[in-house]
């Protein structure tokens, strides 16, 4: 008995060993900035850490639709609010929820917009797994940028300063249009969703609920992507959760999408012209319901005209700017 | 929902990798946990059901063809014991004249359970994995032969493992035949050694005469077997994700477009992948054999640094040794020992001399076996080809043989020298390179374009940085599997010099031992092939 004693406390000292050398390890290895260059994951995504504490008022959540549908710089022109898309490419549910976790300790939106692509994109109990220790020892995520160490990383500081122009959209003008086929027609079918999904989507939205955000649905248009099955489960669940939902496919009056021209590759995800019109709608559809500030006026948002102006710079003068 | 999907059933595919984070973080850590709090008498019967609901998670419903091939040998077993026993007694009765006509009998009916007993395994191995090719075959040939009959080609799910736990279940069957042991009684017994879960994806194929004994007596886990069956984990985990997974993109990419390769890059894809192969497959074994090390369990190796090989046929008795004496005892013997051969092997004795009299026979059980081990790799040409070259190496190596001591009589070369041994090392691993190129290209013709090219264009002016970004490498991946390697041959050279290394590292002092073990984990955390951007191998053997 006593050497089981013996065996078991040694046992807990090497583990505690090991985990501060993770611990020490994640903090060399973790990226001390928060652009590609530092070594950051989705960096685009991610450049919601540079924004100055509690500006961001509007903040939208979601995969490869999400940074194709949503302007912030054209919601910013045309109603002052600031918002951003932390949308990564095949972001699934879990990593949503840690990318709304980590906005929430710098910035407090008002109004969070989640499209709901990545309700369907299941995962494994070990990704969620993986991304949970990820988050705890960055350098389970970050341990391949031993290849680009240097002194600077030594110093354990991060400085998340890196702000991304287009506060998380990606242009594209390219054009490559579809002929939709059966696209959106009337069905009774329930398209399935996995358990896992399910509850985070319910984790999500107690968290908004919690930090006295207004949790908001959207599914943007997409040929490829959306069908009415998936309509039918997302408007089912957020009828149970009490979400609103707004399905932009079914909308095709208010956001008339030219199938020819709006579409970077044939009906999977919008291109500039397909933002611009997902964006007015999003604009006056907050401005009817949410009293989101207009901080046009505010000194303090001076970073957001000058993003504009690069944007409009770096896009052929695409939004205007007087 | 079904009440399989309640059950979880298949959903734990993620866990055909021993080296799964499922696995080895959630499956393997409340298995020995729940194990350890178990009754001691109850130990066995919940290493049973761990290792079928293991089976369970990553097969699903899948699992009938374990239990029922468990079953299935458990009353063939007991039908040969009755026919043993029946004997026996006969025997004894008998008048001394008659006993050699009545054991003649007996033998028969023995014979004809053995054989309906192996047809059966064999036969559902052969349908679920062979029936798809059988059939394509079938076609291409009646096509060619311009018959407008098209047969429809069969699929069929295949349980993870069949080709293993098939295996485990005929040499089971064989040896209660050969007498060489008793059928066992017990259901559970022989369920555990047929599925027991660390081994049931990848081997190693055991014999029941050698493990199922020792895993139905499983004791309370000593904290010396946790400690090395753990260091033994690690170890296998490190070789493949530190090195197997790093190498993945680059062969993935150069076998998939070898087209678009010079004949240099293509070679290095070979080794690359003949590298691969080794760290992914014996790293797995060292999972599997730490894990049952931890039960105190201990099973055959697999693998004996094969590439210290000095011929191809002392390199199959070095890799995959297991599957390599299954085929020795269960086909070669068989063959060579049967009536037909010996008959033509005293013939040929008289014919052409001491030495290449038997070869005749052998030369036919070798063919036999080259074929099957081939085939036991997967339904294509490539592998029937890859189990003909292996069959051409060995053979020419065993008809040359005299030839070969006359040479080095001729020209004074002593082959123990150190010099010597080391091309033949050398050779017989380019030898082991060629095979594996034919073995992991995307079918037969592929792999002779790769080799011609290889032949015919052997280049390396476009391997530059720019070509390995393109591969999703740099110098700094080549360097870390370099150092991993160095790592790999030295703890190879202490192993076949007979040091026990864990042993060894047990009786340093704590401090040495704590830091040689943080070095370690550490190296595997940073330097491991897994997160963002990289794809992990899928665990090679299990698909076959």
């Amino acid at each position: 008995m006593r050497r089981f004693f013996i065996n078991t406390i040694r046992s807990l000292g090497f583990i505690c060993g090991l985990l501060a050398l993770l611990l020490l390890s994640s903090q060399i290895v973790k990226p001390k900035g928060n652009s590609e260059a530092d070594g950051m994951q989705d960096p685009r995504a991610n450049g919601i850490l540079g924004e100055a504490p509690n500006t961001v008022d509007l903040l939208f959540l979601g995969d490869s639709e999400s940074y194709s549908a949503f302007m912030p710089l054209k919601l910013w022109k045309d109603y002052g609010i600031t918002s951003y898309v932390c949308g990564s490419p095949g972001q699934k549910l879990y990593y949503t929820h840690e990318f709304l976790r980590k906005t929430f300790e710098t910035q407090s939106p008002k109004v969070v917009i989640l499209e709901t692509n990545c309700f369907f994109r299941n995962f494994s109990y070990a990704e969620m797994v993986e991304s949970t220790v990820s988050n705890l020892m960055p350098v389970f995520r970050y341990h391949d940028r031993w290849k680009s160490l240097n002194e600077k990383d030594l110093d354990f500081f991060t400085w998340y300063s890196n702000l991304q122009n287009n506060k998380g959209y990606v242009y594209s003008t390219v054009k490559n249009g579809t002929t939709p086929k059966g696209y959106m027609h009337f069905s009774k079918e329930l398209e399935p969703i996995s358990d896992k999904n399910l509850s985070y989507l319910e984790q999500i939205s107690a968290f908004c609920r919690a930090h006295g955000a207004k949790l908001i649905w959207v599914s943007t248009p997409s040929t490829k992507n959306w069908n009415t099955p998936r309509h039918n489960t997302v408007q089912k669940i957020a009828n149970e959760l009490e979400i609103p939902y707004v399905d932009m496919n079914i909308m095709r009056k208010e956001i008339p999408i030219d199938w020819k021209n709006d579409t970077r590759d044939k009906g999977d995800h919008l291109n500039f012209n397909g933002a611009l019109k997902v964006t007015d709608f999003v604009g006056k559809y907050l401005s009817e319901r949410y009293a989101l500030p207009d901080h046009r006026e505010d000194p303090r948002f001076k970073e957001w005209d000058v993003a504009l102006q690069q944007f409009n710079k770096t896009s052929d003068n695409a939004l205007g700017y007087e | 929902m079904s009440l399989s999907s309640l059950l979880l059933a298949g959903r734990g595919t993620d866990m055909t990798s021993y080296f799964s984070l499922l696995y080895l973080g959630a499956f393997l850590p409340l298995c020995l946990l729940i194990y350890s709090i178990f009754p001691r008498r109850g130990k066995k019967y919940f290493l049973l059901a761990a290792s079928y609901t293991f089976f369970w998670l990553i097969s699903g419903k899948l699992v009938v063809y374990l239990a029922l091939s468990t079953l299935s040998i458990h009353y063939f077993g007991i039908w040969l014991d009755r026919i043993q026993k029946e004997r026996d007694i006969a025997v004894k009765a008998a008048e001394k004249e008659n006993r050699k006509e009545l054991k003649r009998t007996y033998q028969k009916q023995q014979r004809l359970v053995l054989l309906f007993a192996a047809i059966l395994h064999i036969g559902v191995l052969l349908t679920l994995k062979y029936s798809p090719f059988f059939t394509t075959n079938i076609n291409t040939l009646l096509a060619h032969l311009h018959i407008p009959i098209h047969l429809a080609v069969p699929r069929f799910l295949m349980p993870i493992g069949i080709s293993f736990f098939t295996l485990q279940a005929v040499s089971y069957i064989f040896d209660v035949y050969r007498g060489t042991i008793r059928a066992d009684s017990n259901l559970f017994r022989l369920a555990l050694f047929m599925g027991f879960f660390p081994q049931i994806v990848e081997g190693p194929i055991c014999r029941y005469g050698e493990t199922a004994e020792a895993l139905w007596n499983v004791k309370t886990i000593q904290f010396t077997n946790l400690k090395l069956g753990l260091q033994r984990i690690l170890y296998g985990l490190m070789k493949k994700i530190v090195v197997a997974d790093r190498l993945n993109p680059f062969i993935q990419e150069v076998f998939s477009n070898y087209a678009k390769y010079e004949g240099g890059i293509l070679a290095i894809a070979a080794v690359f992948y003949t590298i691969q192969l080794y760290m992914d497959f014996s790293g797995t074994m060292d999972a599997v054999i730490g894990t049952a090390e931890i039960f105190g369990v201990k099973l055959p190796e697999n693998f004996r640094q094969p590439f210290f090989s000095r011929s191809i046929s002392e390199f199959w008795k070095r890799w995959h040794i297991t599957l390599g004496a299954w085929f020795k005892d269960y086909i070669f013997y068989p063959v060579t020992m049967s009536k037909p051969m010996k008959t033509m092997t005293s013939a040929a004795r008289k014919k052409i001399g001491n030495h290449f009299g038997p070869l005749l026979a052998g030369a036919v059980a070798l063919f036999c076996v080259w074929i099957c081990n081939g085939l036991w790799h997967g339904s294509a040409w490539s592998y029937i080809f890859f189990g003909m070259y292996h069959f051409v190496l060995i053979l020419s190596g065993n008809i040359l043989d005299p030839a070969a001591k006359w040479i080095h009589k001729k020209l004074h070369i002593q082959p123990e020298r150190p010099l010597y041994r080391f091309f033949q090392m050398v050779r017989t691993t380019l030898l082991v390179i060629i095979g594996e190129l034919f073995f992991r290209a995307e079918g037969l013709r592929a792999g002779l374009s790769m080799f011609q090219k290889i032949l015919t264009d052997f280049r390396f002016t476009t391997l530059n940085g720019d070509l390995l970004s393109k591969l999703r490498m740099d110098q700094f991946d080549l360097f870390i599997v370099g150092i991993t390697l160095l790592l790999v041959l030295t703890v190879s050279i202490l192993k076949e010099q007979g040091i026990r290394i864990r042993e060894g590292l047990s009786k340093k002092n704590t401090a040495f031992r704590w830091a040689v073990l943080y070095a370690w984990i550490l190296f595997i955390v940073i330097f491991g092939a897994y997160g963002p951007g990289y794809i992990p191998v899928d665990p090679i053997y299990a698909n076959f």
